[in-house]
């Protein structure tokens, strides 16, 4: 009796460290998902393994992208991007944009380990025949200083990635405009549906 | 029972016209000898061919099938259905002349280290659905399964089905990227 209790606590444990190793190792993907109602009413669907990404990136060696870094051309106007990160991590949870008008809510947050944009344009969304045109996003810390890892005006996708396969399953982007949807997500499923 | 020259033999012994350590032309023997002796040429070409045939069956099987299918909608279309064993294009660029494809090699040559690392890792990745584009006319998918990549579009001309095995795309990088260069 007391072996069969033995056996079947040894059999629990291996269990569990099979389940937990096939969690580790599972490949994470991140998924793109574009419904639009009008025209042909094309829907698109894009999965790519992160692994993939991960690897793919630093070999692409094209105008603005190199080793997985994407140079930034345009002026930043004296804004130090690390500087700025820094700042955003040493603060508590915080709004850091808040805009209101008569059809229109911006909000720009750090709320735990994510940083959140959410938008709200009525005015867009009633030309639309929609209520509100919605964007949601909502980016890990983690990976947004992993994006900034890189030199001086460089933001590292390769190291993002890296960042973002280690998150585990996220919800980035959701974009709702009357017309058409998309969403973006991370999860270990190979499948969008 | 004895054959006809052992019978003649036996005559001109018993009839003293021939001493018993003659030995007389055996073409009588001769002939199932050879027929013994056809029938092992026939049996050993039929191993060679069937081990050959074998041995490629192998090598095909190790190597994949590119499967290509195109069905044309309008009435009377073709369909056109093509199987190629996939060694036969790494195989084939070799004898291809290379002024041919000589400036498209270069156009690609940047993009060669990127498809060999996307070949790489694609064989790594598990399978699944990586583009599907639906809408009221038109379908398309690019999938991984198993070992091949499949490409499957239905639009309002055509049905197509193209499937290769992911390999190829670094051999023939690989081939299109020492070929550049040698310029």
């Amino acid at each position: 009796m007391k072996m069969n209790r033995v056996m079947l606590a040894g059999l629990s444990v291996a269990l569990f460290g099979a389940a937990v190793l096939q969690a580790a190792g599972a490949d994470q993907w991140i998924h793109i998902k574009v419904d639009s109602k009008v025209g042909d009413e094309e829907r698109v669907r894009v999965n790519v393994p992160l692994s993939l990404a991960e690897k793919i990136l630093p070999a692409v060696q094209a105008d603005c992208l190199h080793n997985g870094k994407v140079k930034i051309e345009g002026e930043m106007n004296g804004v130090d991007l690390h500087a700025l990160m820094d700042a955003i991590r040493s603060t508590g949870d915080s709004e850091f944009v808040t805009v209101e008008s008569k059809h229109e809510h911006v909000r720009v947050a750090k709320q735990g380990a994510y940083m959140l944009i959410k938008v709200r344009d009525e005015d867009s969304g009633f030309k639309k025949g929609n209520k509100a045109e919605t964007v949601d996003v909502k980016v890990p810390l983690s990976v947004v200083e992993a994006l900034l890892s890189g030199g001086k005006n460089e933001l590292d996708l390769a190291a993002a990635v890296r960042a973002l396969r280690a998150q585990g399953d996220t919800e980035l982007v959701t974009v709702n405009d009357g017309e058409e949807t998309v969403h973006i997500w991370v999860d270990s499923q190979n499948i969008s549906e | 029972m004895a054959t006809n020259a052992e019978s003649i033999r036996n005559v001109a012994i018993f009839a003293g016209a021939a001493p018993r350590s003659v030995e007389f032309p055996d073409t009588a023997r001769a002939r199932p000898r050879s027929r013994a002796q056809l029938a092992l040429f026939w049996k050993t070409t039929l191993l060679v061919v069937a081990s050959l045939a074998a041995l490629g069956a192998l090598v095909v099987a190790g190597t994949g099938v590119i499967w290509v299918s195109i069905q044309e909608k309008q009435p009377g279309g073709t369909h056109l259905r093509l199987a190629v064993p996939a060694i036969m294009v790494p195989l084939g660029l070799r004898f291809v002349p290379r002024h041919v494809w000589r400036e498209q090699a270069a156009q690609a040559q940047p993009w060669m280290p990127v498809v060999m690392v996307a070949a790489d890792e694609l064989r790594k990745c598990p399978d699944g659905t990586f583009v599907e584009v639906r809408s009221r006319t038109e379908y398309v998918n690019i999938a991984k399964r198993g070992g091949d990549m499949v490409v499957d579009v239905d639009d309002e001309g055509d049905v197509v089905h193209v499937a290769f095995p992911i390999y190829l795309l670094g051999s023939v990088a690989h081939q299109l990227e020492a070929d550049g260069g040698k310029r």
